[in-house]
């Protein structure tokens, strides 16, 4: 048959496109659904109360509370049988913690399963394999789903299975904790000792300094950051706050001038 | 008695003082409308609040500086010959400004606060529009108020040296030319108006470049010419008023109220550090040099305590054992003076970094601006406006009505202030609309208090307005 449009085209090969047409529509969807799950907007979640749930930490069964009331507390979840970010995820953490230092001290970590077919036994073994450092007291814990799920639903944290791998997808998370509330979280694979720092001096109560970076669409600024060693030194900006004075200045003495010439001139 | 007739300022002068006072009570509403809101009187209507907050902070600063730049254009026409026509357009310009104002909180929501810190106004829930309008609103005064200070400083300099005007020869031991403490007080602030409305001037196009060319600014530069420019309007506007008292109080006391070294020292000191004061605003921010941090505290006591100390002991000296003339004017004029004095040292203790660490943005702050703009700045001018509708008709005040409205205003407005200060100092937060929550509850009650004393106040303005009110028909089919 010869094809003379591209109607006819679409025509014939009608079972062809809608099948496309399907394909992509549910491959958007898919890839929407994702998008949407993985970005956890801190400002959603800040100040917002924390569930005291139950945890089992090996020895006995506890009450977050019982942490937190004792210390700023850093909650964060992984599974024992990860073959993705957990494992770098951890292993940045740990380099963060030594760097910080303070743990157990300043601060709790809790590490916390969100595989309830976990158990601690795994999350030990899972931990060593991940080189966690055996230093560092952290508080590796399990708990059920339903109290995993409260404290999902309060930090933002959030998993899917996947079929084709049968692993989980999920994003590194740490939610700083304070007195029952969230006081930051941080996300990404890398922590760095920075902002660790940061989220633990917020828990502390102490202040923490922001102040946006140099940006190219800025065209006078007060200082200028050097973003490796940290330091900062006045910028062209600065010269004008000397606006006012100069146009004061030279305003007054115009018009006294002025005045004078006119004077000597009489 | 002074022939105000003759004064070709008169009639300006008289729209200058209805425009006022109406303002003042139209905002005093507004206060009453937040206090009640801070009470839960006025359950959901919370929203309105930041609005109300914007226009009340921006119509008391900007309608204290012009009463008081009006009366004092008024009376230098005693030395001077400022330009009428000025006068007309700064009046204009002020009113055209005042009605954008209203429609951009009333109606389009806007609701920064009176001195727009940046990024808020680009940033907030109301419209757009609502923004621009507020911009250029303040475009507009500006450009009325900076003309006004030129043609102000026009007529000093036609008639005074630079240095004569600032009484530099006073400094130097000599006593000719007579240079009056007005003339020497209205040179400082005007001069330094000029410094603080440049600042704003700066600040405007930098808005406006980001609004319309999406060419960002440097946060800490915008808030050092924020404060540049709302720091110094406010004190200034406070300078004018005491000209006014240095000017005005001795008619009641048969006595003079002379220049001197002591005085032109004291003035000149404040031409030179007050500019450094707006540091003290910028406390908490940790990029702003430590330098400036050191250099805010120190101009704050610096530029207050001089000019403060010579016009407070002036103010006594020339008050006592003198056969002073009570009545609304000099009592207003007196008691205004006095209460500069103390917001003055509520403001200090505030400047102390020390004490700005606690007392940062909790209800001290508007406790200290409060008792100067209320109880220092307002009831100099509200004093004078009294005097002048009666000087012009030639009538004299009634004693009986001048008692009872200096009483409940003084009970009224020390009042509201002292609710702020019992607020602030238990660390209860500013620009909160309710205080419902943990431990600043007792937010709610240091509210419902200060709301009594405000009807107190409120009274007390509108007994004013209405005795005021009466002369000022007359005076004005005299003038």
């Amino acid at each position: 048959m010869k094809q003379n449009s591209l109607y006819d085209s679409l025509i014939y090969n009608r079972q062809w496109v809608i099948t496309v047409i399907f394909i992509v529509f549910f491959s958007l969807g898919e890839a929407r659904a994702q998008i949407e799950k993985k970005p956890v907007n801190e400002d959603g979640f800040l100040y917002h109360t924390v569930p005291d749930i139950l945890i089992d930490t090996g020895s006995n069964s506890i009450h977050l509370s019982d942490l937190w009331n004792t210390k700023p507390l850093l909650l964060t979840f992984v599974y024992a049988e990860c073959k993705g970010i957990c494992t770098p995820y951890l292993k940045s953490f740990d380099n963060a913690v030594s760097s910080l230092g303070g743990i157990g001290k300043d601060y709790q970590v809790v590490i916390l399963s969100f595989d309830t077919t976990d158990n601690l036994k795994r999350m030990k073994l899972f931990c060593k394999m991940a080189g966690l450092s055996a230093v560092h007291p952290y508080i590796l814990a399990t708990t059920d789903s339903a109290d995993l799920h409260r404290i999902m639903k309060a930090t933002g944290f959030w998993y899917q299975k996947s079929d084709s791998t049968g692993q989980y997808d999920h994003p590194a998370e740490i939610a700083g904790i304070n007195r029952g509330q969230v006081r930051r979280i941080l996300t990404g694979a890398q922590v760095s000792a920075a902002r660790l720092n940061e989220v633990v001096e917020e828990l502390q109560g102490n202040y923490v300094r922001s102040y946006p970076l140099t940006s190219d669409n800025i065209w006078f600024r007060c200082f200028q950051v050097d973003p490796v060693t940290g330091k900062s030194q006045l910028s062209w900006g600065f010269l004008i706050l000397f606006f006012p004075f100069l146009f004061t200045l030279l305003s007054t003495f115009a018009i006294f001038f002025i005045r004078k010439m006119k004077f000597n001139q009489s | 008695m002074e022939n105000n007739a003759k004064n070709p300022l008169s009639k300006i002068t008289l729209i200058w003082i209805l425009v006022s006072v109406l303002l003042f009570i139209i905002l005093i509403m507004l206060a009453i409308f937040m206090r009640s809101v801070q009470s839960n009187m006025l359950q959901g209507m919370q929203g309105d609040f930041y609005p109300s907050m914007t226009l009340h902070g921006i119509g008391m600063v900007g309608l204290w500086y012009v009463a008081s730049m009006a009366i004092v254009v008024y009376i230098s026409y005693r030395y001077l010959r400022p330009s009428r026509g000025v006068q007309y357009f700064s009046l204009i310009c002020t009113l055209i400004g005042v009605v954008m104002l209203f429609v951009s909180t009333l109606s389009g929501k806007f609701a920064s606060g009176w001195y727009f810190l940046y990024p808020l106004p680009l940033h907030g829930t109301w419209p757009s529009w609502s923004t621009q309008l507020f911009l250029s609103a303040i475009t507009i005064l500006g450009i009325g108020w900076l003309v006004w200070n030129l043609d102000y400083l026009r007529a000093i300099a036609k008639r005074y040296k630079l240095g004569n005007a600032l009484g530099w020869h006073y400094i130097r031991g000599k006593t000719e030319p007579e240079v009056p403490p007005f003339i020497t007080i209205t040179t400082v602030s005007t001069i330094a108006c000029l410094a603080c409305l440049a600042s704003a001037v700066a600040l405007l196009i930098f808005f406006y470049f980001e609004m319309f060319f999406g060419i960002r600014n440097d946060t800490l530069l915008m808030k050092n010419l924020t404060f540049f420019f709302g720091h110094l309007i406010v004190n200034l506007s406070m300078y004018l008023g005491v000209a006014v008292v240095y000017e005005i109080l001795p008619e009641f006391t048969d006595r003079s109220w002379k220049n001197n070294k002591m005085v032109a020292i004291a003035w000149n000191f404040v031409l030179i550090v007050v500019i450094f004061a707006y540091f003290h605003h910028l406390y908490m921010d940790f990029a702003q040099p430590l330098w400036m941090q050191y250099a805010g505290q120190i101009a704050s006591y610096t530029s207050s305590l001089p000019a403060a100390i010579m016009s407070i002991f002036g103010g006594l000296a020339l008050v006592y054992r003198s056969k002073m003339k009570w009545n609304l004017t000099s009592s207003f004029l007196f008691l205004g003076l006095m209460g500069w004095a103390i917001g003055g040292v509520a403001a200090v203790i505030d400047s102390t970094v020390a004490v700005n660490e606690r007392f940062h943005n909790t209800l001290w702050v508007p406790a200290h601006f409060h008792t100067y703009m209320l109880m220092g700045l307002s009831m100099m001018v509200l004093g004078y406006f009294y005097h002048f509708v009666h000087n012009l008709i030639g009538k004299e005040e009634k004693l009986s009505l001048s008692f009872i409205i200096s009483a409940l205003y003084l009970v009224g407005g020390y009042g509201i202030v002292g609710m702020f200060y019992v607020a602030g100092a238990g660390s209860i937060p500013r620009r909160y609309a309710t205080y419902n929550w943990g431990n600043i509850m007792s937010g709610t009650l240091d509210a419902q208090i200060g709301l009594l004393f405000t009807f107190l106040l409120l009274i007390a303005i509108l007994l004013y307005f209405v005795e005021l009110f009466r002369k000022w028909i007359q005076a004005f089919k005299l003038s």
